[in-house]
């Protein structure tokens, strides 16, 4: 059993290398072409960009897409670091601003896009931006990346059928502490790599202020509880005993994210509550001898 | 004996596919002079095979096709041996995860492991779909200049259990044979962590019985996993002889020499100390007592 202090740690010449050959994989898997063609929405975040950088070593940047999609609201910031990429790696790209399209949905309810649930308007516009996405891989006959990491697929801080879809989520078994290891050696350029990480679906928002909790301290509970299996107890533990306090309620942080279970009552966490947006197939009640899922479970790439 | 590790790369449930990379790795070792070709797990059929598997296991009769089509097909000289992977369907319409081994000469299988231990647990599922095996037993093959080598398998997960190895001791193996499907995880050190963690047992078991392992991991990817190749020859010395790439498909070839065997199992006379009855008593002993009330 590892040591927790360095569950966290990864080496990155090998994740680099396994993610560039799963690109590989994939793109030959589902289209039957040595190299395939993949489109990445770029958001100006670090995720984003590591997937880019990614790709391009996996198939080179004339098979690489880049779509920047800035709603009016998005932070100015979020297109110049986007841009920042694109010239980096010399990857064609396109900017469509999606206001037209997200604002259309409020008018053609006949309501006020300003006066709209913020919450509401941000998942549109998450899942906008795939729309606009899979609508460019048909014409250019790519498949799409997805950018989540494990920390936001875990906390479920994602958009079901919006930021959550594509055909391969590269780094979604990476915790952002990882990620930011991992663009050590990439080349991802600085300004991207040192930002606050932010869904730029409101204005000021940044991921970690919605969460409550710094990614260190999320990702310090996460890979305990989730990579090693610990319990809730034994993680507050080892997290006081080894990490210190650091001005991190840990206590807090467990119980939000893992649930509080006592011999009186136990309440789910963040984790257990958003497993069903992890299900990119629904829950399907059972009728039949061979419900899909439950029984009729094959590989994704049969043959291939 | 000359060995060689196939390290393939298997198309799931792609039978034919497979059969054609066998056919290509064997005449390949055949032109390195190998006496023997060792192929990964489930090699004829990829390993995720969940529940496509009925499309996929075959019969003694279709397994023995299979082993003609690779001899006369000239892959497989007559006095040469491959051991390959593949799903059995029994006559009781069991199914088992199988290693078949074969010789060019002959029609049937000279032998044939079972796995024992199929991994249920995390991400694995094989006991889900695949129903394990009864025994550990060995063979005595006679190679093309007559010498005599006597060979056992553990597939995969059955090399985990330590239980395993002794039987291979008692049984006196002199080459035990380690075909696998590991996938790659563990990214936090220098090495990835399945082949710190193989290199390790595999190590200290050919130390241990005295004896050469083969073991030869696939590469490729299914879905969602990496196997992560680097397929190795261990020396009853605790050395590596020979060592694949990682990740790349790979064939590797290299002699083992009975005399290596002979002069470690002398110096080192670990096997021929075991004392087999205080071993076996104290066993039934610990599972009476112990396990029994767990």
């Amino acid at each position: 059993m590892q040591d927790p202090r360095y569950v966290l740690n990864i080496n990155p010449e090998l994740v680099r290398r396994i993610l560039v050959e799963a690109i590989r994989h994939t793109g030959e898997a589902i289209r039957g072409e040595a190299v395939g063609r993949w489109v990445v929405n770029l958001s100006g975040g670090l995720d984003s960009a590591i997937v880019a950088f990614l790709a391009c070593e996996a198939v080179g940047p004339e098979n690489v897409r880049a779509l920047l999609l800035p709603y009016r609201t998005s932070m100015p910031a979020s297109r110049e670091d986007a841009m920042r990429v694109v010239e980096a790696l010399g990857i064609g790209y396109q900017v469509y601003d999606i206001t037209p399209a997200v604002d259309g949905l409020y008018l053609s309810k006949g309501d006020d896009p300003d006066a709209a649930n913020k919450r509401a308007k941000g998942n549109v516009m998450a899942r906008m931006r795939m729309i606009f996405g899979y609508e460019e891989c048909e014409r250019w006959n790519a498949l799409m990346l997805g950018t989540s990491n494990k920390s936001e697929t875990l906390l479920g801080y994602t958009t079901i059928w919006g930021d959550s879809a594509s055909a391969l989520n590269l780094i979604a078994d990476l915790y952002k502490t990882q990620v930011r290891q991992l663009a050590r050696n990439i080349g991802v350029p600085q300004v991207v790599v040192d930002k606050a990480p932010s869904a730029d679906l409101e204005p000021n928002q940044t991921d970690e202020s919605d969460i409550g909790f710094s990614y260190y301290a999320v990702d310090s509970v996460l890979a305990r509880f989730v990579d090693m299996g610990m319990l809730p107890d034994e993680i507050k533990a080892d997290l006081r005993a080894t990490q210190g306090e650091l001005g991190i309620d840990w206590d807090a942080a467990v119980d939000k994210l893992c649930g509080v279970a006592t011999e009186a009552a136990m309440r789910p966490g963040l984790v257990d509550i958003m497993e069903y947006k992890r299900r990119m197939t629904p829950i399907v009640p059972k009728i039949s001898r061979a419900t899909i899922e439950l029984d009729y479970r094959p590989p994704k790439q049969w043959g291939r | 004996m000359r060995i060689a590790l196939a390290q393939i790369d298997c198309r799931l449930g792609n039978i034919p596919a497979n059969l054609a990379a066998h056919g290509e790795a064997l005449r390949a070792a055949r032109e390195a002079g190998a006496d023997f070709t060792l192929f990964p797990e489930l090699s004829l059929t990829g390993y995720r095979l969940r529940s496509s598997i009925n499309r996929v296991m075959l019969a003694d009769d279709a397994l023995a096709e299979i082993a003609r089509r690779l001899c006369d097909e000239g892959a497989l000289g007559a006095e040469q041996f491959a051991a390959f992977g593949c799903v059995e369907l029994s006559p009781r319409a069991v199914v088992y995860n199988t290693t078949l081994l074969i010789q060019g000469c002959a029609p049937a299988p000279r032998f044939r492991h079972r796995k024992v231990y199929l991994p249920s647990y995390g991400m694995f599922e094989e006991e889900r779909y695949m129903h394990p095996g009864d025994r550990f037993r060995t063979a005595d093959i006679m190679l093309q200049d007559g010498e005599t080598w006597r060979v056992g398998v553990l597939c995969c997960e059955d090399a985990w259990h330590d239980s395993a190895w002794l039987i291979m001791q008692a049984r006196g193996a002199d080459l035990v044979l380690v075909p696998s499907a590991s996938p790659g995880r563990g990214v936090e050190s220098e090495r990835l962590g399945s082949q710190q963690s193989w290199h390790g047992i595999l190590r200290t078991q050919a130390e241990f019985c005295g004896c050469y392992v083969a073991h030869c991991n696939r590469v490729g990817f299914e879905d969602d996993i990496h196997f992560w190749g680097g397929s190795a020859v261990f020396a009853p010395t605790g050395e590596i002889v020979a060592e694949g790439t990682l990740m790349d498909p790979d064939l590797l070839c290299c002699d083992l020499d009975k005399r290596v065997l002979t002069r470690t199992r002398v110096a080192t006379p670990l096997v021929a100390d075991e004392n087999w009855d205080l071993t076996l008593r104290e066993l039934r002993l610990a599972r009476d007592e112990v396990l029994r009330e767990d």
